[in-house]
Order: C-alpha cells, then sequence, then structure tokens
C-alpha cells in the first residue's frame, strides 16, 4: 500500500517537473523598451511578446494569451497576434482584447521547422496574396491595407539541451489600413514569439 | 635593535611603492601614527609572528553577460534589468605576518603572506513566481540554428597570493590579558589561478562545461583592497596570543572580478601570534 503512495507521489512529482520545464519558454518575458516604454525591446531570444502603436493606443501581447499561434490551412500560412489594446489618459482608461492575424498565401509549411523559409524577409502587405485581419472586442473588422510591410528579420530553430523544441520568430510590421472607412496606423511593431508544436496548427 | 625595526618599516613602505602614488594620504596616516609611537620609550620593541585566517562576505553585481536569457519579465521586476540570477561572493584567506610592535606599545605594524581564494557563485534564485530552478544560456548560434542549455548556476574560484598591510592601535598598553585594538589595513592581490564550474540541469551536458566556462569573463591579475575595524587580542603579556576580529572591507580596483563584480563587504579573522624573544 505504502509503495502504491509512493508511486502515485513520485507520478505527481514528475508531472509537476515536466509541466515547469514546458512552461519555462513559453511564458512571456516582457521587457520594455526603454526608448518607447509602453512596447517591449526588440529581441531575438523567443520572448514570447509582441508590441505596436494602434494610432494612440498600444497593442501589446499579455500574460494570459498566448501571443502568436501560426496556423496553416488550405488558404496558406497565418501568422496570428493576440493581445491587448489599450488605450489611457488622465481621465480614461480602455482595454480591450485584440487579434491582428496575417494571412499570407502559397505557403504551407508542414512543421514549425519550416518556418526558416521566412528568415530575413520582408513581406509587403498591400500584395493580393497577403491579408490582414483585424479583431477588436470580439468585432471582425475588414481590413484595407494602403500601405504596410511585414520584416521577418530572423527566424531560428531552436534546440535546447540538443532537443528541437521551437522556432523563434522575430521582427518588425508596420501598416496603414482603413478600418470601416476610417483611416487607422499600427506603427513600430515588433514581435519576439516561439512557435512549437503547441501553437503550430495545420488542418 | 632600533635600527633593525627601521629597516623593516623601510622595506615593507619599499613593497608597496607603487601603492603610494594612489594611496599616499593612507599611508601618510599609517606613518606618522606609527613614529608617534616609536619615539616614545627605550623598551625593547617587541615582535610578532602569527597565522591568521579569516572570510569575508560581499555584495556585488553579476558582471553583463549578453549569453544569458533573461527569466523574468520587467512586468515583475518594475525595472529594466529583467534577470532573476542571484549573485554573491565571499573569500577565504590564510595568512603568515610579522607584527612589529611600536615602543609604546600602542601600536603594531603587520605585514607578510596572505593567500586568498574569492568564490563566485551565481545562480537562479527566482522561486518567488513560482518559475523552475534553471535559466537559458545561449551557447551556439549559427545560420538558423541556435542553442540553448539549461543551467542552475555556476562558479568562479580565483586563487590570489597576496601581501597585506596593516596597523593596529591598541587601546590600552600592556600588560593585559585582554587587549582591544583598533586597525586599518590595506592589501595587494596577485592572482594565481582561476577556474569555473557550471552546474547543468542535465548533466548530459556536462561535456559541454569548458566551452562554456570559456565564455565567462576573466578575473583581472591584481586587485587591490582596504579594510579597517576592531577586535580583541586574548592572551598574556609576551606569551602566545589568539586575537579575534571583524572589519569591513572595501576593493579599491573597479571592475577587477570575473563574474561577480563584488564591491564592499564584511569579514572576520582569527589570528595565533607566538612572540619572537629578542636577541640580548
Amino acid at each position: 500500500m505504502k509503495t502504491n503512495w509512493l508511486i502515485i507521489l513520485g507520478f505527481v512529482f514528475a508531472l509537476l517537473v515536466s509541466c515547469e520545464e514546458d512552461n519555462e519558454l513559453r511564458n512571456s518575458i516582457f521587457i520594455y523598451d526603454p526608448d518607447n516604454t509602453d512596447l517591449p525591446a526588440y529581441s531575438e531570444w523567443g520572448y514570447n511578446t509582441f508590441g505596436a502603436l494602434y494610432d494612440r493606443d498600444v497593442f501589446v501581447s499579455n500574460e494570459w494569451l498566448v501571443p502568436a499561434k501560426v496556423i496553416v490551412s488550405d488558404t496558406g500560412l497565418t501568422l496570428q497576434f493576440s493581445g491587448n489594446r489599450t488605450s489611457s489618459s488622465y481621465y480614461s482608461y480602455n482595454y480591450s482584447e485584440m487579434t491582428m492575424s496575417f494571412n499570407l498565401s502559397g505557403f504551407k509549411p508542414e512543421h514549425f521547422t519550416d518556418l526558416v523559409v521566412f528568415n530575413d524577409s520582408i513581406i509587403d502587405l498591400t500584395q493580393p496574396s497577403c491579408k490582414v485581419s483585424i479583431t477588436d472586442d470580439n468585432y471582425d473588422y475588414e481590413v484595407d491595407i494602403i500601405e504596410g510591410k511585414l520584416y521577418i528579420k530572423r527566424v531560428q530553430i531552436l534546440q535546447v539541451d540538443k532537443q528541437e523544441v521551437e522556432a523563434i520568430v522575430s521582427g518588425y510590421f508596420d501598416l496603414k489600413t482603413k478600418l470601416d472607412d476610417s483611416p487607422v496606423a499600427i506603427s513600430d511593431g515588433r514581435f519576439d514569439v516561439g512557435i512549437g508544436r503547441e501553437n503550430f496548427f495545420e488542418y | 635593535m632600533k635600527i633593525k625595526g627601521v629597516k623593516l618599516i623601510f622595506r615593507t613602505s619599499f613593497v608597496t611603492k607603487l601603492y603610494l602614488m594612489k594611496n599616499r594620504k593612507l599611508f601618510l596616516i599609517l606613518f606618522l601614527c606609527l613614529i608617534s609611537g616609536l619615539g616614545h620609550a627605550q623598551n625593547p620593541r617587541l615582535k610578532y609572528f602569527g597565522l591568521e585566517a579569516g572570510s569575508t562576505f560581499f555584495g556585488g553585481e553579476m558582471t553583463s553577460m549578453d549569453f544569458i536569457r533573461s527569466s523574468t519579465s520587467s512586468y515583475h521586476m518594475m525595472d529594466y534589468s529583467a534577470d532573476n540570477l542571484s549573485s554573491f561572493s565571499n573569500k577565504y584567506s590564510l595568512g603568515l605576518k610579522l607584527e612589529l610592535m611600536s615602543l609604546n606599545d600602542r601600536f603594531g605594524l603587520l605585514s607578510g603572506l596572505r593567500y586568498s581564494r574569492i568564490s563566485s557563485t551565481v545562480e537562479k534564485s527566482d522561486y518567488w513566481f513560482g518559475n523552475s530552478d534553471f535559466f537559458y544560456w545561449l551557447y551556439r548560434q549559427e545560420g538558423v540554428d541556435t542553442e540553448y542549455l539549461r543551467v542552475r548556476g555556476f562558479n568562479q574560484y580565483s586563487d590570489y597570493l597576496g601581501i597585506p598591510i596593516e596597523l593596529r592601535y591598541y587601546t590600552g598598553s600592556r600588560p593585559r590579558r585582554i587587549q582591544f585594538y583598533l586597525k586599518v589595513g590595506m592589501e595587494i592581490n596577485f592572482l594565481m589561478a582561476s577556474t569555473s564550474d557550471v552546474d547543468f540541469y542535465n548533466s548530459a551536458m556536462s561535456r559541454y562545461e569548458d566551452d562554456l566556462t570559456s565564455m565567462l569573463k576573466k578575473p583581472k591579475a591584481v586587485n587591490t583592497a582596504i579594510y579597517g575595524g576592531g577586535g580583541f587580542k586574548f592572551g598574556r603579556d609576551q606569551k602566545p596570543s589568539i586575537s579575534v576580529e571583524a572589519f569591513p572591507y572595501v576593493f579599491l580596483s573597479s571592475k577587477h572580478a570575473g563574474i561577480v563584480e563584488p564591491s564592499v563587504g564584511g569579514g572576520f579573522q582569527v589570528s595565533y601570534q607566538l612572540p619572537i624573544k629578542p636577541n640580548h
């Protein structure tokens, strides 16, 4: 009987330890940019953060939403950033959950390691093969890109203790668009996210 | 006897000749104190040979290491440092010293050789947020391939041979079984050897230890420090004695250390002294 309890305890301990290991790289390490203190500093460590100015609001990753997902479907590859849009002033504070997706048709990677094809590539978002969509406070917006680019500066295939664990995708984005006929600028965008088995989807 | 004593003082000063340039004032004070004691009585001057052992603990900061991945957000830290690694240093020393008393027995000038080992440690300390007890060390970056190794912490051990110069002021004149004294001192330390080791999360990765330790900053060849404090000397007059003392310790050299930059510390020292009988 004692042996059974010991086995169960050992199993629970092993489970806790393994969770701890898995979570470590999935955590967001938000290090503020000293020059633009609302946004994360640009990095290439797989800190799982992103941020951009949304006109005068801030669109940034947070600690409770998965900051980035890669979805591969018939329509191509979608790089999706999820976080919150906040605006604050002396007299008000607004907050909403927001998702911005870059859909790139023609790319169908089978594995997260295949993302290396994007290493050091600039994607013109005005091309017909690119689509950008925004969901803000559960409302889907039609997005007409006036100008914009997605610069995937670096893709790294990360090994930890000689085990392949994820692709670190880092870069910048900037765009001007019309949301419901209203012009909006999303500027100074930067991201540093890890794409692994848990946030790479293919269907 | 007097001439011999003066010769010893001059030899000691010669050893630290280069030092006088930077710390002229301190040496002047030490020297004047000693001279004031030398000029008083005509009793034979006492000398002691001693063994010492001590330990010093330092506060300090980890030196900049751009191969360590941060593991705490500045959400939590509320600043830009964004790391949760703790670093600390301590020093253990053993030495041989000669003490030359002034003629009025109020001042003692001590010098000799001191071996010391500074042990510095950097380790993950962030148990507060329920995170793991390791951090990621960027081991290799080639093209699109990047490798991290998980590390719990790492240590650096630096061995020095030093020359201390100290001045003790005894508040009461002998003979007394317990004497309280104040002291000031300084030392110059020369690096003899430095080694490092890494505590890996996955022990199978220990084969990369040499590669990782080669990335660590090495300590400089020389460091200098000053210290001062007080202590008690226990023992009968002109018999073996034991001294116990405590002191604050301040490094004068900047950026001399390897993985941890110690600044201010405090320590204690125990020494055992034997009187050297004068030749009559």
